[in-house]
């Protein structure tokens, strides 16, 4: 992508990703303060498994559609917010836990984007 | 306006500029064609700092919608996990090493800065406390 093609595509960047932040906002009011662990985990691996189905299906779908799709999903998921939460345990000194916060969303995140392309080649019988 | 309403509204205007901002980053990381940086990579230890700050210095007398406005909407948009998963998924494996360093550094990158935008935080707010 240029910033020619940027420009263009910038209404549906807006639109995919503030779409995707405030679904991110609703799961963790959803799930409430107490489990918002698991509110970030359901939204980096639905996010994730998100971005795998849109990679298999994006050859077909103009770019402007694919820009939106992926802008949302990098509205829903969070690294940064991964992050600062896998700090706060190490500072806490729960190395453990840590770690497998880290796992769990990088190693999870990636299993979930390979489904989603799976799933899509299951669906269409490629 | 009701309480809902503007932390909403403040999260959608945040992600927008997160959204484009992360996108217009990653074109001007394109164009420079450092090898193994893109923006993805940059915005995400950059924003992992940013957030380890804003964590540590936005109390409970900022507006709420500020701070949801800056922190979930800004910063957790200008971040992004599914595009390191993407990465790890599907690039093809002729490009494992590079693949591996990248993840590293983005990890490890984003776990430090973090760390030291939380350590950087908490001081400013220490000094602002102490005057």
């Amino acid at each position: 992508m240029n910033f020619v093609e940027f420009w263009l595509l910038a209404p549906s960047i807006a639109l995919g990703g503030a779409t995707g932040a405030l679904t991110r906002w609703g799961t963790f009011r959803a799930w409430g303060e107490s489990r918002a662990a698991a509110a970030l985990l359901s939204v980096n691996l639905a996010g994730s498994f998100a971005l795998g189905v849109f990679y298999a299906v994006s050859p077909g779908l103009p770019s402007v559609v694919v820009a939106g799709l992926v802008a949302f999903t990098g509205g829903l998921t969070t690294f940064s917010t991964l992050m600062v939460a896998c700090v706060r345990d190490a500072r806490a000194r729960k190395w453990g836990r840590a770690a497998i916060l880290l796992v769990v969303h990088v190693g999870g995140g990636t299993v979930c984007a390979l489904l989603g392309a799976y799933a899509v080649m299951l669906a269409i019988g490629a | 306006m009701n309480h809902n309403v503007r932390v909403g509204a403040a999260i959608a205007v945040g992600a927008v500029l997160g959204a484009l901002g992360r996108e217009a980053l990653n074109v001007m990381m394109m164009s420079l064609a450092l090898p193994g940086i893109d923006g993805v990579i940059v915005a995400n230890i950059a924003g992992a700092g940013a957030l380890g700050f804003a964590t540590a210095t936005l109390g409970p007398t900022t507006p709420e919608w500020f701070r949801q406005g800056l922190t979930t909407g800004f910063l957790g948009t200008f971040t992004t996990l599914s595009a390191l998963s993407g990465f790890i998924a599907f690039t093809p494996s002729d490009f494992a090493s590079e693949l591996w360093v990248y993840v590293a550094g983005s990890i490890a990158g984003g776990v430090v800065v973090a760390w030291a935008g939380a350590r950087a935080g908490e001081a400013v707010r220490d000094s602002r406390h102490a005057s």
